[in-house]
This record gives structure tokens, sequence and C-alpha cells, in this order.
């Protein structure tokens, strides 16, 4: 196997092989399992960014294993693919620097980490699908090692949660190959490509064609967070922070989305979505997930539910831009793939810093915690405002791009629907920003308890000093959150920049190179 | 080709002369049986199947042995499973010395074991070895364990390599005696109790077979398989055999609904020997079929048996799922995972008869070979589990991995191959009985496989769960000995494995 056709699979094996090791690992071996797990996260953004490079130079990369007959294992890079490898890899390795911050002191970690690196592979195994086959199988792979994260806590809730997540997520496995199993039946196996992978005499089907793009849609949709198949999102927040930066940046939601767009670009193709008749129905349930999320989210009492409902409302606009089946639009959506990942990424770590610092969990103990956690609270503020489109923050470039591009395709109503969401978002997330920054400070949740008499203990991680100096939080929570945080302020600001996701985005639907 | 049927019978003799030995003997015994199954295996993927003739007779008056791509790849299975389960068992009965089994695990965990809910086990506390429960210690090995062990691998072998009506019969009898045999050493009421049952119902079962095929013998004049094929003609003596044959093996195969008999077998009996019995000694009566009914058979058999195959199939996958839901007991639920499993091969099966060149008998073969190695792999992890523990209730299996941290990842990816999720081999088999269920237009079928995988998903997490629970303090937990946890684990690793190298698999099949 030549150098560029083991690529996919060393990347995917660059997080895979150190989690293996890590499950052998004691639970005492924190060097060692920092070492293997900053290692491979190192190795992957390096690998991915090789590929990405590569891939502008006009090389392919494609990886064949064939398992047996009409089963072939085939991971292929393409600008899609790289796109959303670039994001998970970076994302994972930030996230890991700050799961091990997080963590620390906790129990279980060697099968933390070690279920971790096994999804973050899995979503790599994802993202370079090169057929349907390949891409449930990872998409399963996937469904299955997030369980121990969501229940990692063991308490009773979390295995609650877990329950509600298996739930849904297996369905939607159970769904999504009963759709690839009766596609395949017709059309034999389905290798993606651009424009539709679906020969004419296959989408004269019909009827049929329309029940099986319904199976996969709702089988991409329960990891995507469609509604009616978002329930678990927010009662998956339940797990530890790195856990939901995973769920709502890294890996989970962001494979459905991705899956989504392939289904319409690379399998059906948006001509042949027309001829079945299922043009209508995608942006019905996007437009209808987006304001649904948002207005849940307005009656939210905990922070981490409302980010929650948030990433179910924003997630949608990928949906929305992909089923326009215009190009601006996909672009739009496709570049909010990757903004909508830096900024919740950020919101999750800043709950989570607020959790571990300060033990606050409820909106109405954040009063006047800017002040107490200055730098936190301005990378929330920042990635907030993001969220509810104010330039020059990474979320106004995206909602634009899918403005034109609704317009474009010929559908106006596209505006409105993001003005409405715009204002939703407003409404949720500037009392949000008003607590923090105007109210005066409230006492935290452990003073107030101890106020009653009752003996409770602070919160695990305290204050820390670097350079004598005394910061927020510990650095290993903190600076994952500014990275983020400058991140999506950067994918903002230097929107046209040549690596920027936006223009990434044009790539991938320009097809082929620069 | 012979040798591995003549080598565990070898093994068995020697076991019982040297009985002092019969451990080792078993081991090596077994390891030697492999080392000829791979052999015979590389051969068949080099160049074909190959076919011997006993005593240099052709038939019809000699007995022809032939080994090709099903045959050695259950022959491997048997191997490996057989290897597994040996080392496994050597460790799991009492050593010669009487050297008590498990330590305690971390120092100040027992102090905590004296309370109220334990109050039976710290009776017989003495010095500083703490009294266990009696699951906690091994067993004695009961009386002529070692030889009817090898025995029932000869059995295997012969019936995986014979290609003979008569001899199918002899080598399925011999199973069924060597496996009842097995279970009857629980020395306690519900293993005899459930060894009679075993017993009975096989009997029964096997008199169906014996009369079926003397039908077709006094009809045809044939007993060679290949003979039979080109013999068999519809007619009213067919009508009748064919039905009794089939009826013989499915009861012997414990299809729902004819599946009372395995549950409680299983549960009563040693975990080693639970281990051998539902990873192979159930494929012995569902390689018969695979020869029978896609082979001789495929040309008499009216459609309407294959529906009805089919629907019990369904009814199976449904109805084992849901009784392991309910069972409070870990290898309950897994002998009960057993009914379902069988399901799905009875409905490859069907699916391979509605379609004869669909992938559904490849998927069929596939996942039973995938089931044999993660349900040896449960059976083992299992009984590591309940030696750490001293109990096998789910509710109070808390933190598992305690007591057995290789044994309970064992438990995970076997459930992983079970419910037939990547990368396991689970996931290529049910790929493929799904893609067959597709082709033939069956969405009913389509839509049990399917389904089958979410409920076996339903009924094992219930067991998985625990594992992330807070670990109870009150419970007395000794680290299980490690001979017990790897041979479960490595086998859990091969059936994980078998998913991603499938292909020189599928290759040696049809």
């Amino acid at each position: 196997m030549s150098w560029n056709a083991s690529l996919p699979a060393l990347t995917l094996l660059s997080s895979l092989v150190p989690g293996l090791f890590i499950f052998g690992l004691g639970e005492e071996r924190r060097g060692a399992r920092t070492a293997l797990n900053m290692a491979g996260a190192t190795v992957k953004v390096g690998l991915v960014a090789w590929i990405a490079r590569g891939l502008l130079g006009g090389e392919t990369y494609t990886t064949r294993i064939p398992l047996g007959a009409g089963m072939e294992l085939l991971l292929r890079a393409d600008n899609l693919s790289v796109l959303f490898a670039l994001l998970s890899s970076i994302l994972w390795f930030v996230s890991t620097v700050y799961a091990i911050g997080y963590l620390e002191g906790s129990p279980n970690r060697s099968r933390f980490f070690g279920f971790y690196s096994v999804c973050v592979s899995a979503t790599v195994g994802v993202a370079f699908a090169g057929n349907l086959f390949t891409f449930v199988f990872f998409y399963e792979v996937l469904a299955l090692s997030t369980y121990p994260l969501v229940v990692h806590r063991g308490t009773r809730a979390a295995l609650r949660a877990g329950r509600t997540y298996l739930a849904y997520t297996l369905f939607g496995s159970a769904v999504l190959l009963t759709g690839v199993l009766w596609l395949q039946a017709l059309a034999g196996p389905v290798e993606f490509r651009p424009g539709g992978a679906l020969p004419a005499a296959v989408l004269d089907g019909g009827g049929e064609l329309l029940v099986i793009f319904l199976l996969l849609v709702a089988g991409m949709g329960v990891k995507a967070a469609i509604v009616p198949l978002h329930g678990w999102l927010p009662v998956a927040m339940i797990a530890p922070a790195p856990v939901s930066a995973l769920l709502h940046a890294v890996a989970v939601v962001k494979a459905g989305a991705f899956g989504l767009v392939r289904l319409v670009h690379d399998v059906f193709g948006p001509s042949g979505i027309i001829e079945i008749g299922a043009f209508p129905i995608l942006p019905a349930i996007a437009t209808a997930t987006i304001l649904w999320g948002s207005i849940r989210a307005l009656s939210q009492t905990r922070l981490k539910r409302l980010l929650a409902y948030s990433t179910v409302s924003q997630l949608s606009y990928v949906a929305l831009g992909t089923s326009l089946l215009g190009p601006t639009a996909a672009i739009g959506g496709l570049a909010h793939l990757v903004h909508q990942g830096l900024m919740k990424i950020t919101l999750f770590f800043c709950a989570g810093n607020l959790a571990e610092t300060l033990g606050i969990h409820d909106l109405d103990e954040m009063d006047g915690v800017g002040r107490r956690m200055p730098w936190t609270m301005t990378a929330f503020t920042v990635c907030a405002l993001g969220m509810i489109g104010v330039p020059p923050v990474a979320g106004f470039v995206s909602k634009w791009t899918l403005a034109v591009g609704g317009i474009e395709a010929g559908q106006p109503w596209v505006v409105a629907v993001l003005v409405a969401s715009a204002l939703l978002n407003a409404g949720y997330f500037l009392p949000v920003l008003h607590r923090v920054w105007f109210r005066p400070p409230a006492p935290l949740p452990y003073e107030r308890d101890r106020a009653r008499g009752e003996d409770v203990v602070p919160p695990a991680v305290g204050h820390r000093s670097v350079f004598g100096r005394r910061i927020e939080t510990s650095w290993l929570l903190l600076l994952p959150t500014l990275t983020t945080a400058i991140l999506a302020l950067g994918a903002g600001l230097f929107a046209n920049a040549p690596f920027s996701p936006l223009t990434w985005a044009r790539f991938v639907l320009a097809g082929g190179g620069p | 080709m012979t040798w591995a049927v003549i080598l565990p019978l070898a093994g068995a003799l020697l076991s019982v002369l040297l009985a002092r030995h019969a451990a080792r003997i078993a081991l090596g015994t077994v390891l030697a049986t492999l080392a000829v199954d791979a052999a015979l295996a590389r051969a068949v993927a080099l160049g074909g199947p190959i076919e011997h003739q006993v005593g240099g007779w052709p038939p019809p008056l000699g007995i022809r042995l032939v080994a090709d791509g099903p045959a050695v790849l259950f022959l491997l299975l048997a191997g490996v499973v057989y290897l597994a389960s040996t080392a496994y068992a050597a460790r799991f009965f009492d050593r010669p010395n009487g050297a008590r089994s498990g330590s305690p695990v971390g120092p100040g965990r027992f102090e905590s074991a004296v309370g109220p809910a334990s109050s039976a086990s710290a009776v017989g506390r003495a010095g500083a070895i703490p009294h266990v429960p009696a699951t906690r210690t091994s067993p004695r090995t009961p009386a002529g364990f070692w030889p009817v062990w090898l025995f029932l691998l000869a059995a295997l072998d012969g019936l995986f390599l014979t290609s003979d009506l008569f001899n199918m019969y002899v080598a399925l009898e011999l199973l069924t005696l060597a496996g009842v045999a097995l279970v009857a050493m629980t020395h306690d009421r519900a293993g005899t109790q459930a060894a009679i049952r075993y017993l009975l119902v096989a009997m029964v079962a096997s008199l169906f077979f014996l009369l079926g095929i003397s039908l077709l013998y006094a009809e045809f004049g044939v007993l060679d398989l290949e003979g039979l094929g080109e013999a068999i003609a519809p007619g009213r003596i067919t009508a009748v055999a064919i039905p009794l044959v089939l009826l013989g093996l499915a009861v012997k195969l414990a299809i729902f609904p004819f599946h009372f008999w395995l549950p409680p077998a299983y549960g009563a009996t040693l975990t080693p020997v639970c281990a051998v019995l539902s990873a192979l000694a159930i494929k012995g009566p569902f390689f018969v079929l695979i020869r029978l009914v896609p082979g001789p058979f495929a040309a008499v058999i009216p459609p309407a048996i294959g529906t009805l195959i089919g629907g019990l199939a369904l009814g199976g996958i449904v109805w084992g799922s849901l009784r392991a839901l309910q069972q409070p007991r870990l290898k309950l639920l897994i002998a009960y995972s057993s009914v379902a499993q069988v399901g799905y091969l009875f409905l490859a099966l069907s699916l391979a008869l509605a379609d004869p060149t669909g992938p559904a008998l490849r998927g069929g073969i596939f996942f039973a070979l995938s089931h044999g190695l993660a349900k040896a792999a449960m059976f083992l992890a299992a009984g590591a589990i309940i030696r750490s523990f001293g109990h096998d209730r789910i509710a109070d299996l808390r933190a598992p991995q305690r007591g057995s941290h290789l044994a309970t990842t064992a438990l995970a990816l076997a459930a992983v191959g079970l419910m037939g999720f990547p990368a396991s081999g689970g996931f290529i088999g049910k790929w493929l009985i799904g893609e067959a269920a597709a082709l033939a237009g069956r969405p009913l079928a389509l839509a049990g496989i399917v389904g089958g995988g979410l409920l076996a998903a339903l009924y094992l997490f219930r067991v998985l769960r625990q594992a992330f629970v807070a670990p109870d303090p009150a419970a007395g937990v000794v680290r299980a000995p490690a001979a017990l946890e790897w041979p479960a684990f490595l086998l859990a690793v091969l059936s994980v494995l078998l998913g991603v190298a499938s292909a020189p698999v599928l290759g040696l099949l049809p």
C-alpha cells in the first residue's frame, strides 16, 4: 500500500491505537496517558493538515480494505471529508487538553480517554467514508462508543440519560441500516459521488425511493438532532463538559449533519432529490427544528440545557443550507458546520469552567460572574454573540451566506427564518450576557449552601497561579476555551483567507482544488 | 483429515488411562487438533475442497469425508473455542493441592463485607482467609469430565467432515450424549433435571431424524449426500421424510417453540460446558442443515416450509429476546439470547431457500461463526465474573470490572458481536443476511434482522450498564483468576477481529 493510499487509514489509527493502549493503562499512569493522548492528537491534526495540503495539490488519498463481496471499507479524503476531519481533529486536540484538566483527580480516567479516542476515530471514519457501507460501519461504532462517555459519572441521572441516549441513537442506527440495505438492494453498493451516485434508472423508482430517503434522513436525523428526534441531546448534557464538547462539536451531532450533506449531495444529488419529490421535506424539517430549538431554549433555567437546545437549532442551519440545493446556500451550511462547532465548543467549555471552578450550573447563579471569571466570560460573550449572528464573529458569516444562498435559490423565506431565529437567539443569550456583566455578583452556590449551615465542599478546581499571577481557573481549562474563541473570531474576521472554513466550503462545492 | 477426529478420541482414551494428568492431556490434544484444523484450512484455502475415502472404499460402499470451506471454518471454530474453553476449564476446577482461588480485592474490602447483607459469608471466617460462598471456590473436577469433554470434540469434528447421512446421525447422537453427560456433571438437582430433559428431547429429535433418513434410504438407496442429491425426487416418501429430518434438527437446534430445553440446561451447567454447548453443540445440527437444505433437499423442499422456517425464526428472535430481557440472572440471560440468535440462523436458511444465489447462506454461516466466538467468550467472561462475585444476579453485579477487568471487557466486546454492531463479525453476518432479505424483497425478514439487533442491545445493556455504576461497598468481591479471564478476553477479541478480517473467511464460503 502506497503512502497516499494508507494515509486515511493512518489518520483513523492515529487516535484508535493510543486509545486502545490507554484502555490498558492503570488509573495512576497519568503521565503515560497524557503523552499517548497528546501524541495521538498531534499526529492526527498533522496528518489531516497534510492531506488537506495534498488535496490542494491534486493528490488523491484512498484506502480500500475489502471485507467481502459488496462490503468494502473505503476511506477516501475529498474536500468535504477534510473539512469535517480537520474540524474534528483540531477540536479533539483542544478538548483533550481541556478534559485532562477537567477530569483531574476523578475516577475511571483511562476508560474515559479510551472511549474518547474511539469516538474520535469513528468520527474520522465517518468523515472519510467513501461509500454507504463504510459510513454505516463507523456511524454505528460512534453510536455505541459514546454511551460510556454519557454515563461516565455512573450516577442515577447519568444512567437514565444514557438509556435515553441509547434508545435514540440505536433506533437511528437501525433505521439507517434498513434504509441503506434497501437502497443497495435496488442500486448495488453505493459509492459517494458529487452530484449524486444513483443511476437514473434507480431514481425512477418513485415512491419507494422517497421512503428510502426518509429512512436515511431519519437515521442521520437522530444524530443531527432534528425535531422530533432531538430529545436525547438536552438529556445528555448531564455528562461531563468534555463529553458535551464531543457530542455538540467534535463528533456526534456533526456526524449527523455531515451525513445529511453526503446524502443530499453525494448519494441522491440535487436533481435526484427533486426527481423523487423530496425537495420540500428537508427544508421544512430544518426550518421547524431551527425555530423549535430556539423557542425551547428561551424557557431553560440551566446553562447546559440552554446550550443543548441552542445546538438543536443551530445545527439545522447546516441541514437547511444543504437542502436548498443551491451552491451558495450549501456553502453557508457547510461553513456553519465548522463555525457552529467552534462557537459551541467554546460555550460548553465556559459552562464547564463555571461548573468546575465556581459550582455554577443554573442561569440565575450567573449574576455578576463576569467579574469573577473575566476571561472565560469574554470567550462566552464572543461566541454567544456569534450564535446570534453579530459580526464579525463566525456565525455572522455563515448566516449571511445562507441568506444570500436562499435568495439565490429562489427561496426568499429563508431570510425570514434566519431573522426570526436571530431574534430568538438574542432572546435567550442576551439576558444571560446581561446577568453576567451588569448584575451585582451573587454568592456562589456553595457559599449560599454554607450560609444555610450545610456542609458542602467547594468545587474541585481552584484558582491557579501562572508566573506568580493568580488566574481565574486552571490553565488547562482556560487555554482551550480562549483558543476556540479566538478561532471562532478568526474564522469570521478572515472569512476570505485561503484556509478559512468558508473558503474551504467553497472548494467543496466547486469540486476539485481552488 | 481423519486426524481431526482421531486425535481427540485418542486424547479421550489417554485421559482415562492417565487420569492424574487429564487436564494437561486435554490441552495438548486440543492444541494438536487445532494445528491439524489449521493445516487443513490452509490446504483448502489454497487448493479447494479435499475428499477422503475412508479405507480407500468409494461410495456407495465406503464413507466419504469432505473438507470444504464451511467444513474447515467450523473445524477451526471448534478448535479455537475448545482451546480457550479447555484452558479455562483447567483452571475452573479445583487444583489437586486444594489451593484456594481468588484473593480479595483490596485489603479493607472484606471488613465491610460483614454486614446484614452478607452475614452468611461472615459465619465461616477463619483467620486471614475470608470465607467465600460456594460458587466462588473452584468445584472439584467431576468424574469422567475430561474424556467426555474430548469426546464431544471428536463428535463435532466428525460431524463437520462427514458427507454421509448415517454418519451425520451417528455424530449428532454422540454429540448429544456427550453434551447430556457434561450437563449432568453439575451434581445438583437442577442440573440433573435439566440433563434429563435435554436427553429426552434430544432423543425424540434423534428419532425423528433417524426415521427421516431411514425413509430416504429405503426410497433412494443412498446415504452419501452427493448421491442423494442426484437420486432424490419428489414423492410421497420424500414429502414425509424431509419434514421429519428438518423437525429433528430444529428441535436439536432449539428453534422457537422447541427451545424450552435449552435455557435450563445452560443455566444449570458448569461454565466451560455452557461455552462449548452454546458456541459449538448447537452449531452441529445447524451444520447438518446447511449441508442438506441448500444441498440435496433444495430441489424438493416445498416453499411453504421455507416460509414456516422464516416465521419460526422471527418468533424465536422476538421471544428469545423478550425472555432474555426478563431474566434476573446473567447465565439465563445469555442462554435466552441463544434462542434469539438461533432465529438469525433459521432466517438465513429460509432466505437461502427463497433465493439460493443470494448472500443469505454466506451470511448465516458467517453469523454462526461469529456467534460461536462471541457466545463462548460471553459465557467464559460471565463465569469469571460469577467467580468474583459469588452469584450472577444482574442487579447486584455492580462494577464487575473491580474483580475482573479483562472479563468485563470481554463481556462488552462479545456483546457488540451479539448485537451485530461493527466492527464485530456479527455486523458482517447481520449485513449479509439483511442484504439477502432486501434483495429477496422480504421486508419482514429485514425488520427481523435489524430489530433483532436492537432487542439484543436492550437486554445486553442491562448487563453492560452495570459496569458504569458505582461499586457496592457492601459486596465482597474477589479477583477472578487470570486464567479464567484471558481465554474469555482472547475469544472476544477474535470475535471482533472477525469483523475486520472477514475477507479470507468469506473467501472460503460458497
